[in-house]
């Protein structure tokens, strides 16, 4: 049963970053690589890929939940966890959030430094009070965002991302393609983990402390 | 709610049938009596969403039949519209589609899990509460529709503690 909650969604591309930091890579060699390659200075491995460098720092031009445009400078001296998905999502993107509620529930007080951006990729039906109503079923620290094509596009190129837009079916509804990846920021905005749900609340929550701890 | 309005009676069996497949009356009843606890739900449940947003559902499917059987799609009187969806991942990507039909073998089990095969539950009549049960009546080629009570829970699920598996 847990297997079937989590295991089939585990983020199996980026290719261009495999050689670094797959948890499969363990031993010494692999851990002391990744360490020249992004400088961690605490020694111990990170249960989720350790990114740090490979992709630039957060930055986007979006509209919140709130209905108000923001930028990364609004969310400034907080650890980012971004995740896109999108509210017509009853399956993967409310567990993926589910993983991350559970993690910080774990952190306790801690979890103030943290916040979770929902990006949804489906404007047309990612409308502000939906997009609040979604994302306060998992807590304070989540917050909506979306944009028009071109913010969101921007936004997934600049993570290596996609999506995209199933056809209509006789109801109106489609489905949208997108990344199930979940990428942690510092409070200075730098990239640091690709985080992967699989991993369960306890293996997450132990990397965030981490990361806000050690910044 | 929804508990109460005699979904699996008799009456709604013989309206919906009668709504276009007069014909089916009689073979629904042979069918019945062949195929009588054939199939087995359990562990079914809604991961309800506010805002009137879509709700996934879930179940073990079991076939105890000699013959194979196809589910095909499923109906609630407290949604408007329901789909058998899967959700799939590759290279990184999550992807949600339609699913047609899913078939259960004689004497297996199909599993609808979170990450996988899910019902995709459309336009709640009314907000779907948490604690409440839903109905939804299973349809399938080569056996007559299972009506199930789904038990509702929230945007996160059940999330039994085993869910911790690292």
């Amino acid at each position: 049963m847990k297997t079937a909650e989590f295991a089939r969604f585990r983020p199996q591309g980026f290719t261009r970053l495999g050689a670094l930091g797959r948890k499969s890579v363990t031993g010494l060699g692999a851990a002391a690589l990744v360490c020249l390659l992004t400088a961690c200075g605490g020694g111990a491995e990170w249960n989720n890929r350790d990114i740090s460098g490979l992709m630039p720092p957060l930055e986007f031009e979006l509209y919140s939940e709130t209905g108000a445009q923001v930028t990364a400078d609004d969310f400034d001296g907080q650890a980012q966890l971004m995740f896109f998905g999108f509210t017509h999502c009853p399956d993967i993107c409310p567990i993926t959030l589910g993983v991350l509620a559970k993690a910080l529930d774990q952190l306790g007080p801690e979890a103030e430094a943290v916040d979770v951006l929902f990006v949804g990729v489906d404007p047309e039906r990612d409308q502000p009070e939906v997009l609040a109503e979604y994302t306060d079923a998992f807590g304070p620290r989540f917050v909506g965002l979306s944009g028009t094509q071109e913010q969101l596009k921007a936004l997934a190129k600049r993570y290596r991302v996609s999506f995209s837009y199933e056809d209509r079916d006789a109801t109106g509804a489609y489905g949208v393609n997108h990344s199930s990846a979940v990428y942690a920021f510092d409070e200075t905005g730098k990239v640091r983990l690709l985080i992967d749900a699989d991993t369960g609340p306890e293996a997450i929550a132990a990397d965030l402390r981490r990361l806000i701890r050690e910044g | 709610m929804f508990g109460r309005m005699g979904f699996s009676g008799r009456l709604v069996r013989v309206l919906s049938v009668s709504a276009g497949m007069g014909l089916a009356l009689l073979s629904v009843g042979v069918q019945s009596a062949q195929n009588e606890e054939t199939l087995r739900v359990e562990a079914a449940w809604v991961r309800a969403m506010p805002a009137g947003l879509p709700a996934g559902g879930y179940f073990r499917l079991h076939n105890g039949g000699a013959t194979a059987v196809s589910l095909t799609g499923a109906e609630s009187p407290a949604y408007g519209h329901v789909m058998l969806h899967q959700t799939t991942h590759q290279s990184g990507q999550s992807q949600m589609a339609k699913v047609e039909a899913v078939e259960v073998p004689a004497g297996a089990m199909v599993e609808f899990a979170p990450g996988g095969h899910h019902l995709m539950l459309m336009s709640p009549k009314v907000p779907v509460k948490l604690g409440e049960r839903v109905q939804v009546r299973l349809l399938f080629e080569g056996h007559r529709p299972v009506d199930v009570s789904f038990a509702v829970h929230g945007p996160q699920g059940k999330m039994p503690e085993d869910h911790a598996h690292h």
